[in-house]
């Protein structure tokens, strides 16, 4: 059983939501970088060029690639071999706050009644940590992710009438919930679907994870869900909506599809949204102390 | 016709504006001027109750961008640009008239599109509506020569008014010209009824197919009552 200071958890937490507002995960930043060269679109075209020009420049000047550097969220899974010594929920409001004053972040998070703004992103229960837990594991799992409002608005949670067809219904919901943004979670997205679970925000929290799949369009291993995955990642992209709703070739980078089990009268159907500046980065603390950057491995030299 | 490329300088012209169509691309140099939540509604505010003139700033003939920025203060009255990129537009459409007619911008850089009655406003007042590549914060920002002042600060960083000189800022895509054309409009035909019919087609499905149980309207809207016979 090895120990973990909650102090180690608030510079790791720190440094990976620092670095996720700064830099792309590097299978995002590839899909565009392709996405620019296949499209026939000039006016897109031209838009992923600039896309490219900005992630140079913000990775060169380590500014935020985007000013919407969102409301910071973790999701932490902890080994059952590793205990806690410290403050660990102390640890992610301090990361969240320091890393808001040095990026510098956006200080957007408000209290919703009276607008008052502290200038720190925490308070009020901010931010949220999403904590799982993984048994035999001997190491805890942090992932930041700086997300924006443009996207994460535009997601969605319906219940279909039992005995809908299966199929059908999640084909014609998924499709019909991208085409209604059209541009405006700032196309192309990665997409998060989500089937069963039970209580909508089990079935939204399945699909807002899926995005952050590692490799980027990598398959469900479940062969039903990953060939929904295929047709709707077809799809979306024949919808034509293009970069930020100019037209073209690329509508998503991905589709990430998770099922979870239901009730038996009902599924529910979550589609989830990341804009075409996915911001995450993932990190592994082990039971030794050591620190292994998943995402991002260069930050281990640091 | 293929589309052109427009190096503009603030003041901006009439002419300047009647020039720009669908699809062309705008560097902007001059003066620009970020507007958000809070500053487009105490503007409307200020020209409702006629007190325009107590609005510190001049707009007339200027480019305002929709946008709440990452602004870094190194002195007292020294500002610099960390990360400035569009916001969406669409909730400001019902203070784009109001902020036109009482303050005279001739563009408005933001992102996505607005509704028939803002874009009423840019016809009758002569002004056009270009999109900003969303997210390319670093681009744009690397494109500020100066954060020349600020304005209303009591609205926090991202609604705070921020003067910037600008220097080739773009690329900016024209997206809604002043005649009101709109290609927002010209790509939903597209996405909604061809694209979108061909691939039900091709997948099967029925497009007149209502499969959803719950949400039928949701809470806090007009028809969300519609349904309460149900019980």
């Amino acid at each position: 059983m090895g120990t973990i200071s909650a102090d180690r958890i608030e510079r790791v937490a720190y440094t990976l939501l620092r670095h996720a507002s700064i830099e792309l995960p590097p299978d995002v930043e590839n899909a565009l970088r392709q996405a620019r060269e296949r499209e026939s679109n000039p006016t897109a075209k031209a838009y992923f060029q600039a896309i490219i020009e900005n992630l140079e420049i913000a990775r060169r000047d380590k500014v935020p690639v985007c000013q919407d550097t969102g409301v910071p969220m973790y999701y932490v899974t902890m080994g059952s071999k590793v205990m806690v010594e410290g403050n660990l929920r102390q640890a992610f409001v301090d990361a969240t706050a320091r890393a808001t004053a040095d990026t510098p972040l956006r200080q957007q998070v408000t209290n919703p009644l009276t607008n008052e703004n502290p200038g720190t992103n925490v308070g009020w229960q901010m931010p949220p940590v999403f904590f799982d837990y993984l048994d035999g594991a001997d190491y805890i799992e942090i992932l930041a992710v700086p997300k924006g409002g443009g996207a994460e608005l535009k997601g969605s949670c319906v219940v279909p009438i039992p005995g809908a067809p299966k199929e059908e219904t999640i084909l014609k919901t998924v499709i019909d919930a991208v085409a209604m943004p059209g541009g405006e979670p700032c196309t192309p997205t990665i997409i998060g679907v989500a089937v069963g679970g039970f209580g909508l925000d089990h079935t939204e929290q399945l699909a807002r994870k899926a995005i952050y799949r590692t490799p980027l369009n990598s398959r469900h291993p479940d062969p039903n869900v990953a060939a929904l995955e295929d047709k709707l990642y077809t799809a979306i992209n024949k919808l034509g909506i293009g970069p930020l709703g100019v037209g073209g070739d690329t509508t998503c980078l991905a589709v990430h599809m998770d099922i979870a089990g239901t009730h038996s009268a009902v599924f529910p159907i979550a589609v989830a949204f990341y804009c075409w500046a996915s911001r995450y980065s993932r990190a592994r603390i082990h039971s030794n102390g050591a620190v292994e950057y998943i995402t991002h491995p260069h930050l281990a030299s640091r | 016709m293929a589309p052109k490329e427009y190096k503009l300088k603030t003041p901006l012209s009439r002419e300047q504006i009647d020039r720009l169509e669908l699809g062309d691309v705008v560097y902007l140099t001059g003066k620009l001027f970020t507007i958000r939540d809070w500053s487009h509604q105490r503007i409307a505010q200020y020209w409702r109750e006629g007190r325009i003139d107590e609005v510190p700033f001049q707009l007339r003939d200027l480019a305002i961008l929709h946008c709440g920025p990452i602004i870094k203060q190194v002195g007292e009255n020294h500002w610099e640009p960390v990360s400035v990129g569009p916001t969406s537009s669409s909730r400001f459409s019902p203070f784009v008239a109001p902020l036109l007619q009482a303050m005279g911008p001739r563009l408005i850089v933001g992102k996505g599109t607005l509704t028939k009655e803002a874009i009423k406003g840019l016809v009758e007042c002569g002004a056009a509506f270009v999109q900003g590549v969303g997210g390319c914060a670093a681009l744009y920002g690397s494109k500020i020569k100066r954060v020349a002042n600020r304005y209303w600060p009591e609205f926090g960083m991202p609604d705070t008014v921020w003067e910037f000189d600008v220097e080739d800022f773009g690329p900016l895509s024209v997206e809604i010209d002043c005649r009101g054309n709109c290609s927002y409009e010209k790509l939903r035909e597209v996405v909604l009824k061809n694209n979108l019919a061909q691939i039900y087609e091709e997948l099967g499905l029925n497009p007149e197919a209502d499969f959803i149980w719950w949400p039928r309207e949701p809470a806090g809207t007009r028809k969300a009552l519609k349904y309460a016979t149900t019980y």
